[in-house]
């Protein structure tokens, strides 16, 4: 009966168990079709030989395949099933059909057939065929539909969870794009966010009257409205006449940046958290909705809505925290505008009070200077008791002047605002220069100053400024030496630790004089401090001046500080890089 | 030698005065007031003028950027004279553009008159 | 298939008391019958020509035989002709028996049980019992026959649709068979198109165009009657549509054909009416015409391939949109969803691996980049960053548990200053840290080459295999979708960059501000500091100075020695003038308040004032008047110094501005309140400097810092007062004017 090609109609249910269990034995594949209603499901179950023969069927390595309508009526029997075959979903199953690689089985109950309703008692009708063509024909119906199937764990998840896995689907025509997306705002009933991706996308949705619909559905319906969209003044005029609804927290808008080069641009809306309409935007430069969109995505597929939430929460909070910032960083702006305006002010201030200080002193120091010379004075004359009283107060002007000097050196410092003018400084010079700057008040002292030259070469410094630092220390020096004879004072310049790899070039001011106190050394470059302030003190410095050296050796990029090492006497030690930054980074 | 003072501070020009007039030969002129300063700087010939910079209304700064308009600048000997704290560029370019020294406020009478004296040309 | 044994053979007795042998008489045959049935234990099956049913019902010993029988348990099957003759008597047997059936032209006559075989002579006489029979119980014998009356049964049809065959006329024979013939087929086709009500086909490409090309004139038959109403119309389901097939598809649109596209369509054809199926596997290969068609008009059958070509319709993509798409260029792409997390990653592996330009990828959470590291999507990222240059773009949120692997990935070994969110953009990988949303679930969004979208759905965020995590993935390569994803991603992107950019930007401000701030305070304390310094040498230079020009009174040298003293003085005015601002912006001034009577203490000051005034040559022109409006002495609780410093610098200014006239120092009472006026006839204020007068940056219109207007505004407003000054009406000078209250 089996070998002979044939398609025949069977109407014995005996026969046509017979001929499903042959088809079984001989099957390599197995693929089962059925519809829900029909008893023809439990079949393979309710009937053992059936439910053997398929797990015989299955230790000969073949893989049954099961499609039925899943539902929560029969998902007792499907998780059962799934422990035998690989079961999966089709809404709306109808017929119902077995197909091996060889044979094929379809069986319906007479009713169906007739068309007319009948009991389950009828007739089974089935149809069997082994003819190749045919065979192969109804293989590729069953395909079909697997691929349209979907898994069973996912359809018992999804009634189970009650988790929704419905469409998702393209949308061409605009038309019907421009209706769905209405109809969306008008079906919300909790939410809505909407993400427009241009300005121009905001008055076409404006035109369109969805930014109407949407007002209207946040103060009838109390939907929460939450919007993202680029904002230009005249949007932002129209969000701050809807700030009464932001307050009650159902409409809330807020700004999103977008760049000029935006490739996509796609307004997205999600309502409800259940339906997705993604809206493709073909030519943003027209007016219409109609003529610049393209195609549109809508689903209502809870994972593609949740993904779409997904980011839009994440976008929300990002702009919300960016508004903060903003707000905040706004402010910072004015503070440090007026911090700068108010450090500005200072400045202008300290300014004008170094300029009105220094005014007094010219004629102070002038006539302080032309009273002790006659020829300034008309041939007069002043006494001796005068003349003393008189250098006293030009001594106190030589101070005044010079610390209003240092005073505005150390702000300068302070502020970072005191100029360099950086050159390549032949050291040798710069050295002697100074030295001889000061040969008037070593040779009165009868002082030895002289230098001790271990490099010759240039340092990149400005010139007139680590004059100023080498003739403090000597002058400090000046002060603290015996001014019998013994006196000395050396200049020494070498590299650092000897070492010729080394960038650092070592200035050390050195002197035989009283020496400084160790605990006393670190305070030496506080502001206003004096060593020695007793009346012997022989210059009275400004206390700024070791203050002024030390800003100045580190704007240099150098140290200073006294060697506690030093034997009798004091030597006090700066360090300078021997070539600038740039030079350094040139590589020279 | 012709001296022009260009400065507003009383006190300060007749300091100055007294102290160019004791030299030999120094006639000392003082202006008070920008704009009369720069007119007296064209209409007469000096052969130094000392150029206070913080002048009320019209500046030195003013009669400074005058000068080198018309250029005239570098045919005049100015010595800027000031108590405005200039940096060594700032320094720099007033002397680039024509200006013949800077003198930086207070200074001793002696750097006054040996600054003067420096344009004195042959017993004038 | 019908044995026969010879009517004239005699019984033979076989071994175990089985025999066959031929019954006589009518009597004798119905009494074998009617044993027949009350022998039979399981089934008992009657194959009977179209004559006997009446006399199965008619005859009572048969019919009790047959009651009885099927009372006893017996399976009784009965299969006859059904004809409009008998039709009343098999109605009534059916209600006897339990099936009944119906075979044409059933010519033999024979019973069969589980154990005997009763044969009654073949008869066509109606209400004639057959006078004789053959009876056998022979093994051999029964299984045979029992194995020819299956064989009858299985091909016979039910009673039922026999009777409904009868009673509605119906002449079609149900038949399925293959044809082989060219022309029979095309005979057969052209027979579909023209008894058709509807129209269903499923066709590849060849088909249709065989359809076109060889019965195009029937087809369009059809549609006519289709708009006349007569017919439900053509409709067609094909495979995917591509360039080939657009021309020939737009002229059946056109005819009136309604057209939906299958993607991933297999090659099948049939067509199918509401009678009759056609089928072939034969491609038509440029409408070739089929080798072999299978032709059915089996009800079942048909209606089996109806079904399933409207499950092909229900999923089956508009024709016209879809051609329309094509010709405009737009891709349809499709939306797939991915069921198992395996083949989710699977596919996700490979987008990446065949990523060519760039990939974008959204990890809503730690975890999500952590179990994506595990299924080594990272990696194969990485690699494509490195070798093909491919940009990666990702979106996390900043967790310590994920920094590691970030450091990995970017290979840098930056050091992360405090509050700092570096926007890594080394080997192409760019990371930007996001704010992770609250929700329940997530889902991780891949987009490669702006062309392909994957999200999978995070079911469980705790688990730490990506299998175990991903519940459902939903693939896509349609371009609104995966340009919704871009878009959306892109901007999260651009906003966190912004985002950053700002909070840099704040920190950068709150650093610079900070510094500012202490630059504010160094400055206030140097100038305090500073000026206190100042003081020591102006002592001595004051001192000495006045000392000197005391002995020099009456020499050349007074006149230096009275600019020195001016000049020192001046110094020192400065000085303490410093030390008064800074007293006031610190808001440390400290006041020596004491009650005193104002109006006469006023009367006092002004006349100090006036003598010191006196003694200037230019000032001898000023008249320095007061003029008291009070009813009663007035009491305020002042500092005199402070209070006489404030009127001290009125009247200087008034006096510095005024070459001659009058000076009034004017006091009055008011609401609780003292105002004193100092009013003068002199140049007056210009408009420009008016409202700075009173701040601390008042340009060098005059001589002096400017200082002092200032500092007495702070006197004034340490008392509780005002100070303000203004133009006088007439022209003539300007007056300032403060007020102090009075207790």
């Amino acid at each position: 009966m089996n070998s002979i090609m044939r398609i025949e109609v069977l109407h014995d249910k005996e026969i046509i168990l017979k001929t499903y269990l042959q088809a079984l034995h001989n099957a390599n594949k197995w693929d089962y079709f059925a519809e829900t209603k029909s008893l023809l499901l439990l079949v393979p179950f309710a009937i053992e030989s059936l439910r053997r023969a398929l797990i015989d069927a299955k230790s000969r390595g073949v893989k049954p395949r099961f499609i039925t309508e899943i539902t929560k009526d029969n998902i007792l029997y499907c998780k059962e099933a799934m422990k035998i075959v690989e079961l999966r979903h089709l809404d709306g199953v109808k017929g119902n059909f077995a197909v091996s690689d060889t044979e094929y089985i379809a069986t319906t109950a007479a009713d169906t057939v007739m068309g007319v309703e009948s009991d389950s008692m009828s007739i089974p009708y089935a149809i069997y065929s082994n003819v190749k063509d045919d065979v192969l024909q109804q293989n590729y119906v069953f395909e079909i539909l697997w691929n349209r199937a979907i898994p069973a764990e996912i359809r018992i998840r999804e009634i189970e969870e009650g988790i929704i896995l419905g469409i998702t689907q393209v949308i061409q025509v605009p038309s019907r794009i421009q209706e769905l997306f209405i109809n969306l705002v008008n079906s919300a009933r909790e939410e809505v966010f909407l993400v427009l991706p241009t300005i121009n996308a905001f008055y076409r949705e404006e035109r369109l009257g969805i930014i109407e619909l949407l007002k209207e559905a946040a103060l009838d319906r109390n939907i929460r409205i939450r919007i993202l969209t680029p904002t230009n003044d005249d949007i932002e005029k129209k969000v701050s006449t809807m700030v009464v609804l932001k307050q009650q927290q159902k409409l809330d808008i807020r700004p999103i940046e977008t760049t000029t080069t935006a490739v996509t641009t796609v307004t997205i809306v999600v309502v409800d958290r259940k339906q997705s309409l993604a809206i493709e935007k073909i030519d943003d430069s027209k007016d219409n909705f109609l003529e610049a969109t393209g195609s549109a995505t809508y689903s209502n597929s809870e994972p593609t809505v949740l993904s779409y939430l997904s980011i839009f929460e994440s976008l929300w909070r990002q702009t919300e925290l960016y508004m903060r910032v903003k707000e905040a960083n706004t402010q910072l702006e004015y503070a440090n505008e007026q911090l700068i305006a108010t450090e500005k002010a200072k400045e202008e201030f300290i300014s004008m009070i170094s300029h009105e200080l220094k005014t007094p002193l010219v004629p102070l120091k002038g006539y302080a200077q032309m009273l002790l010379r006659p020829k300034f004075m008309g041939g007069a004359e002043v006494n001796e008791r005068q003349r003393i009283a008189i250098e006293a107060m030009s001594r106190n002007i030589e101070k005044l002047q010079a610390l209003v000097d240092d005073v505005m050196d150390v702000y300068k410092l302070d502020m970072g605002k005191l100029k360099f003018s950086m050159t390549d400084t032949d050291i040798t010079k710069l050295v002697d220069e100074t030295i001889s700057e000061l040969t008037t008040f070593t040779v009165q002292k009868q002082i030895d100053l002289s230098a001790d030259l271990r490099i010759n070469g240039t340092v990149f410094c400005d010139p007139n400024r680590i004059e100023q630092v080498l003739a403090n220390l000597i002058k400090n020096s000046i002060d603290f030496v015996p001014d019998n004879g013994d006196g000395k004072i050396i200049v020494r310049v070498q590299k650092e630790n000897g070492d010729n790899d080394s960038n650092m070039i070592i200035f050390t001011v050195e002197d035989n004089g009283i020496g400084i106190n160790p605990e006393k050394a670190d305070k030496l470059f506080q502001k206003f401090y004096q060593i020695d302030t007793g009346p012997t003190r022989k210059h009275a410095g400004t206390g700024l001046g070791l203050v002024i050296c030390r800003g100045i050796i580190h704007a240099h990029g150098g140290k200073i500080w006294v060697d506690k090492n030093y034997g009798t006497g004091a030597a006090i030690k700066f360090t300078l890089p021997q070539l600038g930054k740039q030079a350094e980074m040139a590589g020279i | 030698m012709r001296v022009l003072l260009i400065d507003d501070n009383k006190d300060v020009a007749e300091m100055v005065r007294l102290c160019l007039e004791s030299q030999e030969n120094i006639t000392c002129s003082v202006v008070g007031d920008g704009k009369a300063g720069l007119r007296a700087i064209r209409e007469d010939t000096f052969d130094v003028i000392l150029l206070d910079l913080a002048m009320p209304e019209f500046s030195g700064f003013d009669i400074f950027r005058a000068l080198k308009k018309e250029d005239i600048l570098r045919s005049k000997n100015v010595l800027i004279f000031t108590a405005s704290s200039v940096t060594d560029d700032e320094v720099r370019e007033m002397l680039s553009s024509g200006a013949k020294g800077v003198l930086r406020k207070p200074l001793s009478i002696d750097d006054l008159i040996a600054a003067v004296e420096g344009f004195r040309q042959n017993g004038n | 298939m019908t044995a026969r044994l010879t009517p004239n053979s005699t019984a033979k007795p076989t071994k175990t008391g089985t025999t066959t042998k031929v019954i006589r008489g009518t009597s004798k045959v119905v009494d074998t019958e009617v044993d027949f049935f009350s022998k039979a234990r399981n089934n008992a099956d009657t194959y009977m020509n179209y004559t006997r049913p009446p006399l199965a019902v008619g005859l009572e010993p048969i019919k009790k035989a047959f009651h009885d029988a099927k009372a006893r348990g017996v399976h009784l099957r009965y299969l006859t002709e059904i004809t409009k003759d008998n039709l009343i008597y098999c109605k009534e047997l059916m209600q006897i028996v339990h099936d009944l059936r119906h075979l044409d032209g059933i010519k033999g006559n024979f019973m069969i049980s589980e154990s005997e075989y009763v044969a009654p002579l073949i008869l066509f006489e109606h209400r004639k019992v057959a006078p004789q029979a053959v009876y056998s119980n022979i093994k051999e014998v029964v299984e045979q026959q029992q194995y020819v009356f299956d064989n009858f049964w299985n091909m016979a049809i039910p009673a039922e649709e026999r009777i409904k065959e009868i009673e509605e006329r119906r002449t079609i024979r149900y038949e399925t068979k293959v044809f082989r013939d060219q022309d029979e087929i095309a005979n057969k086709i052209k027979y579909l198109l023209e008894t058709s009500g509807e129209l269903l086909v499923c066709s590849s490409f060849g088909g249709l165009q065989l359809g076109y090309h060889s019965f195009l004139d029937s087809g369009k038959d059809v549609l006519a009657k289709s708009r006349r109403g007569e017919h439900k119309g053509i409709r067609l389901v094909t495979k995917a549509i591509d360039r080939d097939s657009i021309e020939l598809l737009k002229i059946l649109l056109d005819m009136g054909i309604q057209i939906r596209e299958i993607k991933n369509m297999p090659p099948m054809n049939f067509s199918v009416t509401e009678k009759e199926v056609h089928t072939t596997i034969d491609e038509m290969k440029d409408g070739k015409m089929a080798q072999s068609v299978l032709v059915s008009n089996e009800p079942v059958y048909v209606n089996h391939f109806r079904s399933i070509f409207e499950e092909l319709w229900k999923d089956g993509i508009d024709a016209k949109t879809r051609i329309a798409s094509i010709e405009e260029g737009a891709d349809l792409g499709e939306v797939e969803v991915v069921p198992t997390s395996s083949r989710a990653g699977e596919i996700y592996l490979e987008l990446v691996r065949n990523a060519q330009k760039e990939v974008m990828i959204m990890f809503p959470t730690p975890n999500a980049f952590l179990r994506q590291h595990t299924i080594g999507v990272v990696s194969l990222a990485k690699e494509a960053a490195q070798r093909r240059n491919v940009k990666i773009r990702i979106l996390m949120p900043k967790h310590e548990s994920t920094e590691e692997l970030v450091r990995n990935l970017t290979g840098t070994a930056e050091e992360q200053e405090e509050g700092y969110h570096p926007s890594r953009h080394i080997n192409n990988i760019d990371i930007r840290y996001i704010e992770q949303a609250i929700l329940d679930t997530h889902a991780t969004i891949l987009v490669v080459d702006k062309k392909t979208s994957l999200v999978m759905e995070i079911r469980d965020d705790s688990k730490t295999t990506f299998e175990e995590a991903i519940g459902l993935s939903t693939y896509s390569n349609s371009k609104a979708g995966v340009l919704s994803y871009l878009s959306l991603l892109g901007n999260l992107w651009l906003q966190t960059e912004l985002y950053q950019q700002i909070k840099e930007s704040s920190i950068r401000l709150e650093v610079a501000n900070e510094k500012l701030k202490v630059h504010d305070k160094m400055q206030q304390e140097f100038i305090d500091i500073a000026a206190h310094e100042l003081r020591t040498p102006i002592q001595p230079i004051l001192g000495l100075s006045q000392i000197i020009r005391h002995k020099l009174k009456d020499t050349d040298c007074v006149e230096p020695l009275d600019i020195i003293i001016r000049n020192a003085l001046r110094l020192q005015r400065l000085t303490e003038d410093i030390l008064d601002v800074q007293k006031i912006e610190s808001q440390t001034m400290q006041l020596n308040k004491e009650r005193f009577e104002l109006s006469e203490w006023i009367s006092n000051l002004v006349a100090d004032y006036r003598n010191d005034l006196g003694k200037e040559e230019e000032k001898k022109a000023i008249k320095l008047i007061t003029e008291l409006n009070i009813s009663a002495p007035i009491v305020v609780d002042a500092d005199r110094n402070r209070l006489a410093q404030v009127i001290h610098n009125l009247l200087n200014n008034s006096v510095r501005y005024t070459k001659e006239g009058t000076i009034a120092v004017i006091t009055k009472e008011k609401d609780q309140q003292v105002i004193v006026s100092v009013k003068d006839t002199g140049k007056g204020i210009a408009l420009d400097i008016l409202p700075r007068l009173f701040s601390k940056f008042v340009t060098k219109s005059y001589q002096g810092t400017g200082l002092g207007l200032y500092i007495s505004r702070g006197i004034i407003e340490a008392h509780g007062g005002k100070i303000w000054a203004e133009n006088n009406d007439d022209g003539k000078g300007a007056t300032f004017t403060f007020s102090l209250p009075t207790k």
